[in-house]
């Protein structure tokens, strides 16, 4: 088994290698760091923009199997180097990644679980008005753009601060900067900026996941062995919850891995209109501003991110599937 | 120069901007247009200090987090870090709302300047200055950071050298608390030097140049110090400074905090930012101006928007052509069509150097400012360029008479502007093709290289118009290869007597004679027909309604000791 999976994890790892190349190799020859000093008025002089460019390896003038060779030593002891203006790009991206993981996180767990939640309820209720309100309220939350929807949850809770005249909820940023106070206030202001984005995040994903699961929840209601188990003295709702779910949610499970991320990216949205400075929006900048390094670096995590969850298919299929082993 | 914000994904801006506009709550009733002669160069909500409430915090919005604080480096010239250093670094001089530079007391306390046989200028300064790190203020300071913006140690990766080029030496005066300063060559605009000043620990070298203010403003000497620089919340705090030598700050705390623009917007409504400029090209004016507690204050901006020609390309070359594009293009309706989101009269300027509000401006526009199809039709007509038939496009030898204007990619008002000249050009026979490209290509691979006919942007000017866009007029100097380098001429057109216009424009005089010399040079430039002159743009900030002393300063530097909040009456 050991031999199987790292046979497998050779493999992927070379992938990531080809990615990441990839996406140097794009980004160096697609972006134009020197922008940001020619647009200036008057323009910084040319010896200083190259010597600027050159110190942080982003000079164009240097052949880019050069610019890939320093890029790559630099990678293998885990520097990505600097920005255009000098940050250095690993540990950027470590804070972004950490941002991005606070955004997220609440809103994919409340949107996996109210997703399924919603979805069994309506499943089992197939074609009740309850059913057909859902069916309606999911089909617009998925055609709506995520920007869409998180503009109008932010403008609504403008609105209703300005009406109440209580701040209940902050419309921007992750926290309140030099906020003073005690670890309770601390708390309380996270908080009240996590519940837009949480809600950004969660509401098309319940949308989305509830379809799924009512889909696999009605497959369920009429099966034998749910009319067994109601034969043999449960309750409807016991006999529902705890045969017909259990057997819906393993398709779904398998489902959310995938669709996990595809999140990533329509963070970006969420990142922009609410204020949090995670890598959807670093990517976005950093593309903006030529930055070779850094759009690379955000190009590999992303890689890295979905040749591990790969990895992970393959270790679980592995221990739940016997045929997997002799393929 | 701004081309207004870059637009990195224009899908993704065009989405936000949708959806703003779907969802975005109560349009006010359009207010009535202000006159031009109403404008005010300044709107500050000015208030005597002593009526102030002491305390309290002022969240500022900006659009971009600087990781280079150092604003003399090449990488560090961007309006945010001049926004936040202004609260903490010391700079001699400082400006009114029309421009005019006065020594500020609190660092330097007397100037004079000596013109004969050279230039001198001695600067006295505030003994009781001193900086951050318990060393006072000094002369050497001043010398050592003359030295190293003069440009003759390349490893110093400065922004420009113009006016430190020109200095001889710097050395003390009676005591080290006077800085006697002798340029080589005469230079008017002295008072731009050393705006901000930065201790000589971190430009005595090129390493702590480049490096000191990497991430960190290390040492300060102003009304704030440097309290915390939040990467992850993209904030920084600066907080009143007890060993301040002037009148003390009234703010505890200034809190910059960077978002995308849109998310400004929104946390200015939601009470998150008190103070934030507005894009003047966005919805966001209209977005703002109802919120019930802040208000938007408007002023004059010391910057105005042109249209660069390339004298080097074949059509622009001869200079009746170049005065046709001129005469063709009703600079009003441009100026109109800009600003019909914000209720802005248009206000035409006729001048490169100075704006209408500044003292010594004229319009040097002469009989090349007006809008005159007929004039420009009959220019075309003697240089050979005969019409087509019915009135289509003008062809000379075969040739048609074709522009290309650029315009970068995904930035609607410069895209209806280019449309607009487009078809006022049409009239007259031109046919003018619009060309979308990359923002970050727009100025290396065609604006620098010549590689356009013709491009419209914004010179921002700060009181000093001569010395800051010097070689944006001078003619080309021989490079090494023997190739003329038109530096940042983009327009590619030059004389001697141009260049010995600017140069006496570059003497001090007193200020009648200085602006007379100034007009000299720009009267000039109009005849060459070198970049047309549009409109001043206004400045617009949304500004909490209690906040006193903070707003569109103009051509003016706020003084943020003075920045507070009206008491509660």
């Amino acid at each position: 088994m050991a031999r199987f999976l790292l046979r497998r994890l050779a493999g992927r790892l070379l992938l990531l290698f080809v990615a990441a190349s990839c996406a140097y190799l794009l980004a160096a020859g697609a972006l134009n760091p020197r922008a940001n000093y020619e647009g200036r008025r008057p323009p910084p002089p040319a010896e200083v923009v190259d010597a600027a460019l050159d110190a942080y390896n982003l000079n164009d003038a240097t052949p880019l199997a050069q610019r890939y060779a320093v890029w790559v030593s630099g990678v293998a002891t885990g520097d990505f180097g600097r920005t255009w203006d000098g940050a250095p790009v690993t540990e950027e991206l470590g804070r972004r990644i950490g941002v991005s993981v606070r955004l997220l996180l609440p809103g994919a767990v409340v949107g996996c679980v109210g997703g399924v939640l919603l979805g069994a309820w309506a499943g089992s209720r197939r074609h009740g008005p309850a059913d057909r309100a859902a069916t309606a309220v999911s089909f617009v939350l998925i055609s709506v753009p995520v920007v869409v929807v998180a503009v109008s949850l932010q403008n609504a809770a403008l609105w209703v601060n300005q009406g109440t005249g209580v701040e209940l909820l902050r419309a921007t940023g992750e926290y309140t900067p030099g906020l003073e106070g005690g670890a309770g206030a601390w708390l309380l202001d996270r908080s009240r900026h996590l519940v837009l984005p949480t809600l950004t995040v969660a509401l098309p994903q319940i949308a989305l996941y509830s379809r799924y699961q009512r889909n696999l929840m009605a497959d369920q209601v009429d099966a034998d062995y749910v009319r067994t188990a109601r034969a043999k003295g449960l309750t409807r709702r016991r006999a529902l919850v705890r045969h017909a779910l259990r057997t819906a949610l393993a398709p779904a499970v398998a489902y959310f891995g995938y669709s996990l991320a595809l999140l990533l990216t329509s963070a970006v949205f969420t990142e922009k209109v609410f204020g949090w400075h995670g890598a959807g929006e670093y990517l976005l900048d950093s593309v903006g501003q030529g930055d070779v390094n850094a759009v690379a670096a955000v190009c590999c995590f992303g890689a890295a991110c979905v040749i591990a969850a790969g990895f992970l298919v393959d270790t679980v299929s592995f221990l739940l599937d016997p045929r997997v082993r002799t393929a | 120069m701004r081309l207004g914000k870059r637009r990195v994904l224009p899908v993704g801006a065009a989405l936000l901007a949708l959806a703003t506009a779907l969802a975005g709550c109560g349009t006010g009733e359009p207010g009535r247009p202000p006159s031009p002669d109403e404008l005010p160069s300044a709107s500050i909500n000015a208030v005597d200090r002593a009526l102030l409430a002491d305390g309290g915090t002022l969240r500022w919005g900006i659009n971009e987090f600087p990781t280079q604080w150092n604003p003399h480096h090449a990488a560090g010239n961007l309006g945010t870090v001049d926004t936040v250093l202004r609260g903490l670094l010391p700079a001699p001089f400082s400006t009114d709302s029309e421009g005019q530079a006065h020594p500020d007391p609190d660092y330097v306390t007397d100037v004079e300047v000596d013109t004969e046989p050279r230039q001198v200028v001695t600067l006295t300064l505030n003994p009781e200055a001193r900086w951050s790190t318990g060393d006072p203020v000094t002369w050497r300071d001043y010398a050592s950071m003359a030295e190293a913006l003069s440009g003759a140690d390349p490893d110093y990766q400065v922004l420009g050298t113009v006016g430190y080029d020109r200095i001889e030496r710097v050395r003390a005066g009676e005591d080290e608390y006077q800085v006697v300063i002798t340029f080589a060559e005469p230079f008017a605009d002295y008072r731009s030097l050393f705006s901000p000043l930065l201790p000589e620990e971190y430009t005595e070298s090129p390493e702590a140049f480049n490096e000191g203010y990497l991430d960190a403003i290390p040492a300060t000497a102003g009304p704030f110090e440097t309290g915390e620089i939040d990467r992850t919340a993209q904030s920084v705090t600066l907080r009143r400074d007890g060993d301040w030598w002037g009148d003390p700050a009234k703010l505890d705390r200034i809190v910059f905090r960077s978002l995308a623009p849109d998310a400004l917007d929104a946390a200015f409504l939601d009470g998150g930012i008190d103070l934030y400029a507005l894009p003047v090209d966005s919805g966001s004016y209209e977005r703002v101006r109802d919120a019930s507690d802040g208000e938007i204050r408007t002023a004059l901006a010391p910057d105005y928007r042109h249209i660069t020609l390339n004298g080097q390309s074949p059509v622009l070359d001869d200079v009746d052509v170049r005065h046709a594009v001129f005469l063709g293009i009703d600079r009003s309706a441009l100026a109109e069509s800009a600003f019909s989101s914000v209720d802005w009269p248009p206000s035409v300027v006729g001048n490169r150097f100075l704006m209408p509000n500044q003292p010594g401006y004229a319009d040097n526009s002469g009989e090349w400012g007006e809008y005159d199809p007929e004039r420009a039709a009959r220019l075309l007509e003697e240089a050979g360029w005969t019409a087509g038939e019915d009135g289509g496009v003008r062809t000379r030898d075969g040739e048609p008479l074709r522009l290309r204007f650029v315009v970068p990619q995904g930035f609607a008002p410069a895209r209806s502007e280019a449309e607009l000249v487009q078809a006022m050009l049409g009239e007259i026979g031109f046919d003018v093709e619009i060309e979308g490209v990359p923002g970050d290509q727009l100025f290396g691979n065609y604006v620098l290289p010549g590689n356009y006919d013709l491009v419209a942007f914004v010179n921002s000017g700060s009181g000093f118009p001569v010395s800051e866009f010097l070689y944006q007029w001078s003619d080309a100097v021989a490079g090494p290869d023997g190739e003329p380098q038109w530096r940042s001429n983009v327009g590619r057109i030059g004389s001697d007597r141009i260049d010995e216009a600017l140069a006496a424009a570059l003497e001090p005089r007193d200020d009648g004679a200085a602006a007379e010399r100034i007009n000299e040079a720009d009267r000039l430039l109009w005849e060459a027909g070198h970049t047309l002159p549009l409109y001043q743009r206004p400045q617009l900030f949304a500004v909490r309604g209690t906040l006193a002393n903070a707003g569109a300063p103009g051509f003016g530097t706020l003084d943020y000791a003075d920045i507070g909040y009206t008491a509660e009456s």
